[in-house]
């Protein structure tokens, strides 16, 4: 006798999470897997934790389980209960064990490596991308359509998009249409043994704006033939290493003429950055850069990325103290709530001292100090600032100030006496074109200015052309090269962090949600640019 | 998947949790409210009952996790079976409330806060990795409840016992949400 539980498809429970479900139960439990035609092509029997039986065709046991959790995902499955197995044999051993075990056989054996899986309708292929092109090995993101069909593969390595093909589509025809692909498909994403080898189709930046190029009619040459084009007055070329996916990817002179509208932009950066190389953004040996977190405008998401980047450079072995200069430092006093009264205010203000301020987070190298009482805002002054920020240097490896938008009262203040700033701007028409206004006052700010460590594209939403023109804009202009390679992409993740009063980026791998690794790779291109970056050993020649 | 010592953890902090039940159940729903201030029209307006029956669905779950490897082979009684109480439970969330799968991940937030708060120096790295592991397998067979069969076992009947009396009244009058 059998009695039916539950039944539905493995395209929204994998066999994985069936077997973890009827695990917790001590009834003999039947699970079943039908083919899209119906047939019954594998049964496992459980009971409190153990898989009694396994069968699938000719195979049994550890085999058998194998065999149906590697199996299409488009089939069905029932959970029944039945009657107790009469023989006494051993089990096959508990699901933990099992599942253990075929984990491990899976790692060892000399095909690639599955890395993670997921619904497009969850994460958009470009936010995987996006994720992917942080790690340094060679991987592969394999897009199925809800009918299990392999649409096509992408393949990158350390931010470089190696491969991508797509039926008879290569190239990025190919990853064009990939990115098409329907939100309910499914991605596999793999680490690959395969060789690499001197080739690649360009860098993801430099592919979405080419995508973006193509799409509107404009020039469509290869990335590498635009960084022999490009003009002298221009970046040269990423050099070579570790730090090439981090840094700026060159333009075409035209590319230049068409943002003429940003001049004064592309002046301020020629002033006071090194168009030719990054070692000025550099601070004398032992000096501690302060970094404010700067906008043109309210709304960019400046507090997010300063929290979310502090979480990513302590995580990342650094000293970090972030100090709120915001009036409405609202997430900050909200994580620091009712760990201490006094603020940054309180301090400039001569009311408090920074160790009594300063709140140690869960993560040992993260400090934060709140903002304060805004009543003392209006005491707010640079020797104040100058004050606390030495302080806040003496115990820190980087000091993160994140500010309101502009630059009025304390952030103002705060900003004048940073060593650096770094611009976020939302991927709007509008902020781009605020940027030229936000670099003149940064340089107003005192003589010689904070020195711009780079821009960050934030809420860069895909699917909206005029967030994707603005990427153009920005990155085809002449503040381009300081563009981070890396934008931030639209996610909900962020208003769930903020609503939970939590960093996206949190102090262990296990619940950082997958847009929160973002940060990571941010916080390796800024170190880069500030000269902190630690020395990655060289492993010898790829080929040898 | 839950080892014997992720059990035995589970089972000895709860023991700290059962004096202090009352205001813990009150702290959950104050951060879970706090969390998603839009989740407070799901329930009544006097939640104490509402407060009890979370109680008493986690210390069914506490007991219905004591049991040792050994005694696998042991028959249990359906309507006191884990698995089943849970998947009629996440069924009736999916059906009547129309409930989210995302909002599982919330209450989850909010019961390791409450954890943490009420528990201090006992809530440690293992006892937060042996909660999160459970309530990650509950969460994960309440949102598969929808799937489930209903009158399949006892365990809809069974649910009102384990949670107390009014499940279901409730739920037909009232619309609201929670752990029945």
């Amino acid at each position: 006798m059998r009695t039916a539980v539950m039944e539905g498809s493995l395209t929204e429970f994998d066999l994985s999470s069936v077997i973890q479900v009827v695990s917790i139960g001590r009834q003999f439990t039947g699970v079943e897997l039908f083919d899209e035609a119906g047939n019954v092509v594998g049964t496992l029997f459980l009971k409190s934790g153990k898989i009694l039986e396994a069968r699938s065709g000719s195979l049994s046991g550890l085999d058998a389980v194998s065999t149906l959790l590697r199996g299409s995902r488009d089939r069905r499955f029932t959970v029944y209960r039945t009657e107790p197995v009469s023989d006494a044999r051993a089990p096959v051993g508990s699901v933990g064990e099992v599942l253990l075990k075929l984990m491990h056989s899976e790692a060892c054996a000399p095909q690639r490596l599955k890395v993670m899986e997921g619904s497009l309708s969850e994460f958009d292929l470009m936010t995987v991308l996006q994720v992917i092109s942080i790690g340094r090995q060679f991987t592969g993101v394999d897009v199925f359509d809800p009918a299990e069909r392999l649409l096509g593969t992408i393949e990158l390595k350390a931010g470089k998009v190696v491969s991508a093909r797509s039926d008879h589509l290569e190239g990025i025809d190919a990853i064009r249409r990939l990115l098409r692909s329907p939100r309910d498909s499914r991605f596999v994403v793999h680490r690959s043994r395969e060789e690499v080898g001197d080739r690649y189709l360009g860098s993801l930046a430099q592919i979405l704006v080419r995508l973006s190029d193509v799409d509107a009619g404009w020039d469509a040459a290869e990335p590498n033939t635009r960084a022999r084009r490009s003009s002298p007055a221009a970046p040269a070329a990423s050099p070579p290493g570790p730090s090439a996916a981090a840094q700026p990817a060159p333009r075409p002179p035209e590319a230049h003429a068409r943002a003429g509208r940003a001049e004064p932009a592309a002046a301020f950066i020629e002033t006071h950055t090194s168009p030719f190389g990054l070692a000025t953004l550099a601070l004398p040996a032992g000096d501690v850069p302060v970094v404010c977190v700067t906008s043109p405008k309210g709304g960019a998401g400046k507090t997010t990325v300063a929290l979310n980047l502090g979480v990513a450079f302590a995580r990342q072995g650094r000293r970090v103290t972030l100090v709120d200069a915001d009036y409405d430092g609202v997430l900050l006093s909200l994580n620091a709530s009712g760990k201490s009264t006094l603020g940054a205010f309180e301090v400039v203000a001569g009311r408090g001292r920074l160790p009594d301020a300063a709140v140690q987070t869960r993560l040992s190298g993260l400090r934060i100090v709140r903002s304060g009482d805004p009543a003392l805002a209006a005491s707010s002054s640079r020797s104040g600032w100058a004050q606390l920020l030495r302080e806040a240097k003496s115990d820190a490896d980087i000091v993160l100030v994140d500010t309101s938008a502009g630059f009025h009262g304390p952030s103002g203040d705060a900003c004048a006496v940073a060593t650096h700033a770094l611009v976020v701007l939302p991927a709007e028409p509008l902020a781009v074109r605020a940027l030229a206004g936000h670099l003149k006052r940064i340089e107003a700010l005192r003589d010689p200015p904070p020195r711009v460590v780079g821009i960050v594209l934030n809420m860069l939403d895909y699917r909206a052309r005029a967030s994707v023109g603005a990427l153009h804009d920005l990155c085809g202009g002449p503040s381009g090269p300081w563009v981070f390679d890396i934008p931030i992409a639209r996610s909900t993740a962020f208003m769930d962090a903020v609503a939970r009063g939590v960093p996206v980026c949190r102090g262990d791998r296990d619940t950082t949600p997958t847009i929160g690794w973002v940060f990571e790779m941010l916080a390796s291109g800024i170190l880069e640019r500030l000269g902190l970056a630690s020395t990655v050993a060289d492993e010898g020649p790829l080929l040898g | 998947m839950i080892t014997d010592e992720e059990k035995a953890i589970i089972k000895d902090t709860w023991r700290l949790v059962v004096p202090i039940a009352e205001t813990a159940a009150d702290l959950f729903y104050r951060r879970l409210f706090e969390l998603r201030p839009e989740y407070r029209r799901l329930f009544p307006d006097d939640m104490r009952s509402q407060k009890r029956k979370l109680v008493a669905m986690l210390a069914f779950v506490v007991k219905s996790l004591d049991w040792p490897e050994a005694a696998w082979r042991e028959t249990v009684p359906e309507e006191d079976d884990l698995c089943l109480i849970v998947l009629a439970l996440g069924r009736r969330h999916s059906e009547i409330y129309k409930i989210p799968d995302s909002s599982y991940d919330v209450v989850g937030e909010a019961l390791l806060w409450t954890l943490d708060y009420g528990l201090g120096k006992k809530f440690d790295a293992a006892a937060r990795a042996a909660w999160t592991r459970v309530y990650t397998v509950l969460a994960l067979t309440m949102k598969m409840g929808r799937l489930s069969v209903p009158g399949a076992s006892k365990a809809d009947e069974s649910l009102g016992r384990v949670i107390g009396a009014g499940a279901h009244g409730e739920a037909a009058n009232g619309q609201t949400a929670g752990v029945d």
